[in-house]
């Protein structure tokens, strides 16, 4: 599993669980290269109208509550940064990023989230011989940044804006404006109004 | 055993504990009183939990459900424990919808119009004016002009528009004659619709624990203590009619308290609370309080939940879930005339279809392009219902084998139906169909069912009683045969409904706090 679109260091093996990071903060040149990640999520599947950066409040409070609460994501990121950097310098940063989200040969999980699997209470171990089965459980660098940053990276893009390049007017996650908004906030059936 | 004193001791820490604990503070800010709950806190309105629930679904509290290989269920009908409550402070609140139904004048005479279950003691009359209280209270956003019950006065909010997706059902209703309504929903602060009503970032969606924390946070009710990780369990009797205190464990040091009161209220739902009575065994009480003729625990009920799922080959209009609640129902089969049939049913839409979970496709490696595809391609629409349910009285809920992790004793569930049952599921499912047919849609017969029993909307197990060989409790829900001891859950009501019951609960909790007021005066 991907073997193809990393080097040594993305096919380096590591255990599932969370990279440790607890107690580190991010640097800026990191915090600008996961930024890169989140935007080129939007390019690349056309679902942003200004690049991403109306929502960049919203990411940024997601990194944060991420990285300053247990379980800390900040080993995952700085994972990331070196993974996505590797496949830069391999191919170049248009195909970089079209290996990482399109052609990254990670088998469709079954049910939830992978990482939910991962992570969530009880019944770990057979949810970890169930991805191992599967040959979807992360134990490679690479797989790592598939599946805690990129996969919620992508959750936070489509719920912060993405969905509305689908005709949506509102999906789980979005904030439908102020307390006051006299805007629908669903597409309604014709005739109501809210 | 550490002694403490108080005016009142709740156990459960819910809608019915938050609810009759703030009618009583509101008479008087320095009642004392101590709310026992079993399970932990889970932060509310925590930002890290609900952005975990956005990316990952998992929820704070998914491990305050009951656990596979927890309880046991007995009888002939599989009774499933998966995700029907919530052990934490602030009870199954923490997960509810927000549905704010009444129940309907039939409700409270199921025996006298039908020889079945029984007939509760008070009147829809009786809990009219306690209905509008708890629709303020709560903030329910519903439609005045539905006609549904009659009410006296309208809703305190307009309710949710029906969405696009609705479109397609309602043009079904219309044509075979079923009245289309909106669901009234409870929004406790204003409503940002963020599609995660599961674990609501703002509070807007009423939980026992937010109410509990705001009524803590009011500097005036210095007497009032809320304790979590304390199970109840033993109520002790000094004689027949005086009960006089309430064992419990503070499962974090591993000391016992026994806590007195001149009034114990139990609202730990329909498992516990009966479970609490049978355990509580004396000199006085030798098959537990308010046992003496054998019905606490029994009639045990919820709702039949019904599913027509419906597909078709085009989703053009590209309609995914928008709201995480349904916004489109109907009670025209929620009528005496269905009730004499053998069953009423609420129909409501599926909140979750017609839906296209777009970031997973995208996760998945998909294209724009091979993303487009799949949400223009097939729909999906269903339509769901609760059915009414009038108890047995052989089935029952006791204490099973083990204690679980919250220090509860395990719950074992009797439960069967009668083969005559499922000819009426037929029946009720035929009328369901019908709406999907009505929509063009195909249905695949194992996508048209009733789904496993389960404890979401359980009733019955303390019900109410004119006397103590009908009911555990009276119309005040006090337990018959004592002076000082209540039930206040779903557990009292002699029959369910064929809508949600919290509401209802919410109106019998202020009913109670405002007899304990006249009581206390």
């Amino acid at each position: 599993m991907f073997a193809m679109i990393g080097g040594e260091y993305c096919n380096t093996e590591v255990p599932a669980d969370l990279l440790p990071g607890d107690l580190q903060e991010l640097t800026a040149h990191e915090m600008d290269m996961l930024w890169r990640i989140f935007q080129e999520i939007g390019r690349t599947w056309k679902c942003t109208r200004s690049d991403s950066v109306n929502i960049r409040s919203d990411w940024r409070e997601f990194i944060h509550s991420k990285t300053t609460v247990a379980p800390s994501y900040t080993g995952e990121y700085s994972n990331a940064v070196s993974c996505v950097s590797e496949l830069i310098q391999l191919h170049g940063e248009e195909e970089a990023f079209r290996k990482l989200f399109l052609d990254h040969g990670m088998p469709a999980p079954k049910g939830p989230p992978l990482s939910e699997l991962i992570l969530r209470h009880g019944e770990r171990e057979a949810f970890r011989k169930q991805l191992l089965s599967e040959g979807t459980l992360p134990l490679t660098r690479i797989a790592h940044c598939k599946i805690y940053v990129v996969n919620e990276f992508i959750r936070v893009q489509v719920a912060k804006e993405g969905f509305k390049s689908w005709q949506g007017s509102n999906y789980k996650g979005y904030i439908g404006g102020s307390r006051f908004n006299r805007k629908p906030r669903a597409r309604v059936a014709i005739g109501q109004a809210e | 055993m550490k002694k403490r004193e108080f005016e009142y001791v709740f156990v459960g820490s819910g809608v019915a504990a938050s609810t009759v604990a703030r009618t009583i503070l509101e008479a008087d800010r320095l009642a004392s009183i101590l709310i026992l709950d079993a399970g932990p806190k889970v932060p509310a309105q925590d930002r890290r939990s609900w952005w975990d629930y956005v990316v990952l679904d998992r929820r704070p509290y998914d491990y305050c459900y009951d656990k596979k290989g927890e309880n046991q269920s007995v009888g002939k009908t599989e009774w499933s424990f998966d995700d029907g409550r919530v052990m934490m402070y602030g009870g199954s609140t923490v997960h509810w919808g927000g549905w704010c139904l009444r129940f309907k004048p039939e409700d409270f005479e199921v025996f006298s119009r039908t020889g079945e279950g029984a007939d509760w003691p008070i009147s829809y009359q009786t809990l009219e004016p306690y209905y509008c209280r708890a629709e303020e209270y709560l903030s329910v956003c519903g439609d005045d002009s539905e006609g549904w019950t009659e009410r006296s006065k309208p809703y305190p909010l307009p309710p949710f528009p029906w969405t696009a997706a609705d479109s397609e059902m309602i043009a079904a209703f219309d044509q075979l004659g079923i009245k289309p309504g909106k669901l009234p929903i409870a929004r406790y602060r204003k409503c940002m619709t963020t599609g995660t009503c599961k674990y609501c970032p703002f509070g807007a969606r009423f939980s026992g624990q937010i109410a509990l924390e705001e009524l803590l946070s009011d500097g005036r009710h210095v007497n009032l203590e809320v304790l979590y990780n304390c199970p109840a369990a033993k109520i002790n009797a000094v004689s027949k009619r005086r009960i006089e205190s309430v064992e419990y464990l503070d499962s974090r040091t591993g000391e016992r308290f026994e806590a007195h009161a001149k009034t114990i209220v139990l609202c730990a739902g329909a498992y516990e609370t009966p479970k609490l009575l049978q355990v509580s065994q004396s000199a006085w009480w030798k098959d537990g309080i308010g046992n003496d003729h054998d019905i606490v625990g029994r009639y045990i009920s919820s709702h039949p939940f019904f599913i027509v799922r419906g597909t078709r080959e085009h989703n053009e209009e590209e309609w995914f879930q928008e709201f995480d609640f349904p916004t489109l129902m109907s009670r025209t089969y929620d009528t005496p005339e269905m009730q004499a049939q053998g069953g009423k049913i609420f129909l409501f839409k599926d909140r979750t279809q017609p839906n296209v979970d777009i970031a997973a496709l995208m996760i998945r490696g998909m294209s724009r392009e091979e993303v487009d595809k799949v949400v223009r391609g097939t729909r999906t629409q269903e339509l769901q219902a609760f059915m009414d349910d009038r108890g047995h009285f052989e089935n029952r809920v006791s204490i099973g084998n083990g204690v679980n992790r919250f220090g509860l004793p395990q719950t074992r569930i009797d439960f069967t139906r009668p083969p005559e049952f499922y000819k009426l599921v037929e029946k009720r499912l035929d009328l369901m169909e019908k709406v999907i047919l009505a929509m063009d849609y195909k249905v695949d017969p194992k996508n048209r069912k009733m789904r496993t029993q389960s404890a979401h909307h359980m009733t019955s197990t303390c019900r109410m009683g004119k006397g103590p060989k009908d009911g555990v409790v009276d119309e005040n829900l006090r337990v018959h045969g004592t002076d000082n001891l209540y039930v206040c859950s779903n557990a009292v009501f002699p029959t369910g409904s064929a809508v949600n019951p919290t509401l209802t609960l919410t109106a019998m909790s202020m009913r109670l706090g405002d007899h304990l007021n006249a009581a206390g005066a």
